[in-house]
Formats: structure tokens, C-alpha cells, sequence
């Protein structure tokens, strides 16, 4: 029994049990002891109270989006977003937050005509501290993603949840520019990794006004897909796409005929054809927007036949080959020459027989005339 | 005689005409309906029509204009034997010069035609050209995604990547305005708003010409009628 020690059962159980705690603690999201908005003897009411009077808040706008949010109605409260005590799995806070906390409601309790108690001062598990830095509402775009994806997708909550989505969104082309090297598939790092233009959680999904694909009045709703893709910050502005070389979507994608009659036919009409996502999003996950150029996109000149065989579009294999379908490859020279042969030999045909019918026309009528 | 009529179109010619007409006039709406999609008439015959019906209206009077253009074919080169005065010949070549200084009032002399003029020929030749591209460049668009049932077979442009589809669209959609042009302006002036002939010249439709027509129009073919060397 050489360099053996003895111990106690009743010990090795309450330290696996505090593991086990520390360890879930640890995990974030899953940590309800912490993050849950009652469970922590906090209320996020306690945020919306304040943030929803206009007495208080010039800007009342994010509690009462939220209030109509699925947040809200799963119980995901402020400060699962907004405070810096949260465990951020393994994100460091400062990758999640940039360290741009802001003590604002610290000063308020400091100020002594304050009629109303900042967060700081309530007690919270024992603690005045753990709520006493609430990040600022002007959080940066791309810090939504850590944020977002403490809860979707970064830890396994449970890998069937259709919530879990931060992996297909690292792996997207969007991912891929924004997320810092290494979280995602470092193969797929491309030259824009790291550019800050690209979509992330907020651009599609309102913060605090969150809603499910399935609501109507999402952005990401299915009818209403389009016009989050095309904005001018996005696919659809001629500044954007021109720095990292696409087309303009939206320019483009109206010069096809899915285009034409999505913007100019019926509701009906453009229920028919396909927008955007219906075409880039891998067939497994709308968040997983890919670039043609990847092997696994339906867009890939090597699937477009197969993509466009899908029952709900044309029903049989399409026989094009690689190109696009926005219709950018017809500036091509030979697309220019067809243009210039018809621009070169329609107005002289036209014009003479114009001057022709007019020779004609006054010809007769003069000889009536004579008659 | 002067109230005499002559036959000049037979009833087959006249079939022929009236559903070449109704296609054409039909690809040309519901064609330039997507080529132009903002404009206020394209507006009219989408609101009207909707996108779908546009869509198979145009692919359906497609296949009428494939099948009159092919029975046609078929029909003067494999069953009428007889001769073939839509032909271009040389003397279509000075009757053009003839025609230009009669207009330009350099001449006073108006050249004689037989049974086709030089416009008429020109209509039927240029209609014809542009009717073999716009048919073909459309009839492989819709065979790309599918087309009509029973030509899985003949795809003209399998194997062949989106660009040249993209190239087939823009000569399909040039031919049609090129054509349009021609058959709105030029056509229809001489067939409706001519002096002598609005609001209608209707040998096309009752395939019957009065004699007074035929000794303006076509006084060389006349003189061979009344010889009855036809």
C-alpha cells in the first residue's frame, strides 16, 4: 500500500457532487441556477419595468419588443444577453463583450435623487456584484454571435434542437467571414475571415424583437426572406457586393425570370419561384448559406441539376451545367457582341422602313389628293 | 370586270396565316411581358394574365408556332411541287431600286410585281429567319427545365452550361423585338393602315382580291391569270 491514503466515502461523493455542479455551472446555458431569470432570485421584469417606462428610458422600444418575443415567452430574460456575470462558456468574456461594460447603473444608485433602484442593488445570491455591470445596449454586431450562440449551439444543449444552430452558422459563408479563426472548421477559413460586413445573429433575427421562422412578421419568415437578403448593407447594396466582388443580388436576381416573377407577378407568383435561401441554404440547415464555389452547396455548378430537380421547383434534372443564375455572366464578350449585333442592325431596319412607310403614306394620299 | 374578285390565298394558306398570326401576336405579348416587366402594358398582361398562365400561354402558342412552321415546310417542299414565286430572284433586286426612287419621287415609273412584292417577300423571308432562331432558342430554354413531354430526347442544350442559356435568352428576347418591330410597324401598315387597303386588307382573310386591287398590286401575275398561263 505503498504512498496510499485513505478516504472517506462520504467525501469522494460531496466532491463528485461539487464537480459535477462546478462543471454545469461551468457549461453556461444549461446552468439555470445562474442564468435562469427567476431562478436566480432576479426577475427580468425588474429590467422591463424601468425599460418600458418612458419616464426612465428615452428609449422604451427593446422591453416592449421583447415583451412580444419567443424570448420572452420561454423565459429567456435581459440578462441572458446583457449582463457580464453570465458564464460564457467557452467564450472568454472578453471575446464575448469586448470589454465594453458599462457601469450605468452603478452611477444611478449613486446619484441620491434616483427614485428607482439600479440592478446593482439587489441582492442576488448573496452577491450586490453578480448584476452590478450591465453591457451596453450598443453592443457590437459581431458580438451577437458569441452571445447568441451560448445558448444556441456553442454547448450542447441537446444537438436535435432545432435551436442549435451556431454550428451551421461557423461553418456558412457568413460564419466563416465573421468568427474568429479557430471556431470553426479551420479548413473552410476563407481570405474574408474576420470581415465585419458579413451577416450574423442580429441582421436576420431582431434581438429583441426575436421570432420564430414560423411567425409571419419574422424576417426570416419564408415570404419574407428576400427582402432580408437584399438590403443595402447586404446583397442587395452596389458598395458592398462591389469590395468583395459578387453582383448585386438584387439587381441581378431581377434579371432572371425567377427574379421577374417574384418582384412583378402575384404573392402567388412569387410563392413559385424561389428567393434567395431557397436556393443557398444547405438542404439541412437555412444557416448553413454556403458560396457556390463549396462542394456542399446546392449551388455548386456540380448539384445545381439535382437542386433544381426538387419536387417542389421543377421536378426533373436540369441539363445546365456551371454558370450563374443571376444572369452576371451575360456581361460576358460574347453576350456583349450579341448585344452590339442587335443594337447595330435593328435601328436601320426599323428606320428604313419608318421613312419608307412615311413615303409611302404621303405618296398615296397625294395621288388621292389629285384624283 | 372591275368588281370581279380573284382568288389569291387558298384556304389552306389561310389557316396557315390566321394561326401563325394568333401565335406570334400571343409569343409577342406574353414574351415581352417578362422582358419588360416594368412597363405599364406588361404590368396590364401580367395583372391580367398572372405569371403562370403568362407562362404557358407563351410556352403553348410556342408549340402552335413550331407546328405551323414546320407543316408549312414540310408541306412546299415534300407535297407542293409547283413553282415557287416567294422565292427571292434578281429582279426582286431592281424592283427595290425601282421601288426607293419611286418613293423618293426620282422616278415617276412604280415597278410591276408579280404575284409577291419585294416588301412582301422581304416579310416572309425576314419572318422566316427570325422565326427558325427565336423557335429554336426557345424551344432549348424550355427543354433545359424540362419542356414539352416527348422531347426528353432532344435536348438542345444539355451538357451545356448556364451561360450559353443566358445567351440563348438575349438573342430569343433581341429576335422578338427585331420581329415585333417589323411586323407592328411594317406589316401592319401594309396590311390595315395603307391608303387603299385600312381598315383591312382582307385577301388574307377571305383569300379573295377584287381585280381593281390585283391591276395595282400585282399587274404581272394579273396579265398571266387572264392569259391563264396559271
Amino acid at each position: 500500500m505503498r504512498g496510499s491514503t485513505k478516504v472517506p466515502l462520504k467525501k469522494c461523493v460531496l466532491l463528485i457532487v461539487l464537480a459535477t455542479l462546478i462543471l454545469a455551472a461551468g457549461s453556461g446555458p444549461v446552468s439555470g441556477a445562474v442564468l435562469a431569470p427567476t431562478g436566480a432570485g432576479y426577475d427580468a421584469n425588474l429590467c422591463v419595468d424601468c425599460h418600458s417606462d418612458s419616464s426612465k428610458v428615452d428609449d422604451t422600444s427593446a422591453a416592449s419588443d421583447w415583451m412580444d418575443s419567443i424570448h420572452s415567452e420561454n423565459d429567456i430574460g435581459c440578462e441572458r444577453c446583457h449582463s457580464a456575470s453570465v458564464p460564457s462558456g467557452r467564450l472568454a468574456a472578453d471575446d464575448a463583450f469586448g470589454g465594453s461594460y458599462r457601469d450605468d447603473h452603478v452611477d444611478l444608485i449613486l446619484e441620491e435623487e434616483t427614485s428607482y433602484k439600479a440592478p446593482s442593488a439587489f441582492e442576488i445570491e448573496g452577491s450586490t456584484t453578480d448584476y452590478s455591470t450591465v453591457v451596453s445596449v450598443g453592443l457590437e454586431r459581431q458580438q451577437s454571435v458569441a452571445i447568441c450562440a451560448r445558448c444556441h449551439g456553442l454547448t450542447e444543449i441537446d444537438p436535435d434542437d432545432p435551436k442549435d444552430v451556431f454550428q451551421d452558422y461557423i461553418q456558412s459563408a457568413h460564419g466563416q467571414s465573421v468568427v474568429v479563426r479557430g471556431l470553426g472548421d479551420p479548413s473552410k477559413v476563407s481570405d474574408h475571415t474576420g470581415l465585419t460586413d458579413a451577416a450574423v445573429c442580429v441582421d436576420c433575427h431582431d434581438p429583441h424583437a426575436t421570432a420564430t421562422k414560423d411567425d409571419p412578421d419574422s424576417p426570416t419568415h419564408e415570404d419574407n426572406r428576400f427582402e432580408l437578403c437584399i438590403t443595402e448593407a447586404c446583397h442587395g447594396g452596389d458598395e458592398v457586393t462591389a469590395k468583395y466582388g459578387m453582383s448585386n443580388s438584387l439587381t441581378s436576381y431581377a434579371e432572371t425570370q425567377h427574379g421577374v416573377i417574384a418582384i412583378y407577378g402575384s404573392a402567388d407568383d412569387a410563392e413559385s419561384v424561389p428567393a434567395c435561401a431557397d436556393c443557398h441554404k444547405n438542404i439541412e440547415s437555412s444557416h448553413k448559406i454556403q458560396p457556390a464555389s463549396d462542394p456542399d452547396s446546392p449551388m455548386n455548378p456540380a448539384n445545381i441539376a439535382e437542386s433544381c430537380a426538387d419536387t417542389d421547383c421543377h421536378g426533373v434534372e436540369l441539363s445546365l451545367g456551371a454558370g450563374s443564375m443571376h444572369g452576371k455572366d451575360a456581361d460576358t464578350t460574347i453576350a456583349g457582341l450579341i448585344n452590339l449585333f442587335y443594337t447595330i442592325i435593328i435601328p436601320p431596319i426599323v428606320g428604313f422602313f419608318a421613312l419608307y412607310i412615311l413615303l409611302d403614306f404621303t405618296l398615296l394620299i397625294g395621288k388621292k389628293g389629285g384624283e | 370586270m372591275s368588281g370581279e374578285d380573284i382568288e389569291r390565298f387558298t384556304k389552306w394558306q389561310i389557316i396557315q396565316h390566321a394561326l401563325w398570326a394568333f401565335a406570334f401576336l400571343t409569343l409577342l405579348i406574353t414574351g415581352l411581358a417578362l422582358k419588360y416587366p416594368e412597363n405599364f402594358l406588361s404590368q396590364a398582361v401580367i395583372g391580367t394574365l398572372g405569371m403562370g398562365l403568362r407562362a404557358n400561354l407563351h410556352r403553348f402558342t410556342g408549340v402552335i408556332f413550331w407546328i405551323v412552321g414546320i407543316v408549312h415546310i414540310v408541306y412546299y417542299i415534300a407535297i407542293d411541287r409547283g413553282s415557287k414565286p416567294i422565292l427571292p430572284s434578281l429582279q426582286d433586286g431592281k424592283d427595290i431600286v425601282q421601288d426607293i426612287k419611286y418613293h423618293l419621287r426620282m422616278s415617276d415609273e412604280e415597278p410591276k410585281y408579280g404575284r409577291y412584292t419585294w416588301i412582301e417577300k422581304f416579310d416572309y423571308w425576314a419572318g422566316a429567319a427570325g422565326s427558325f432562331i427565336i423557335g429554336i432558342t426557345g424551344l432549348a430554354m424550355w427543354q433545359s427545365y424540362g419542356g414539352p413531354a416527348g422531347f426528353g430526347g432532344a435536348n438542345l442544350l444539355s451538357g451545356l452550361s448556364l451561360q450559353v442559356y443566358n445567351w440563348f435568352r438575349l438573342i430569343h428576347g433581341w429576335e422578338a423585338i427585331l420581329a415585333g418591330s417589323v411586323i407592328v410597324m411594317l406589316h401592319f401598315y401594309m396590311a390595315i393602315w395603307r391608303p387603299g387597303n385600312f381598315p383591312m386588307a382582307m385577301q388574307i382573310w377571305t383569300g379573295k382580291m377584287s381585280r381593281h386591287h390585283y391591276e395595282i398590286e400585282h399587274p404581272l401575275e394579273l396579265e398571266e391569270l387572264d392569259k391563264g398561263k396559271k
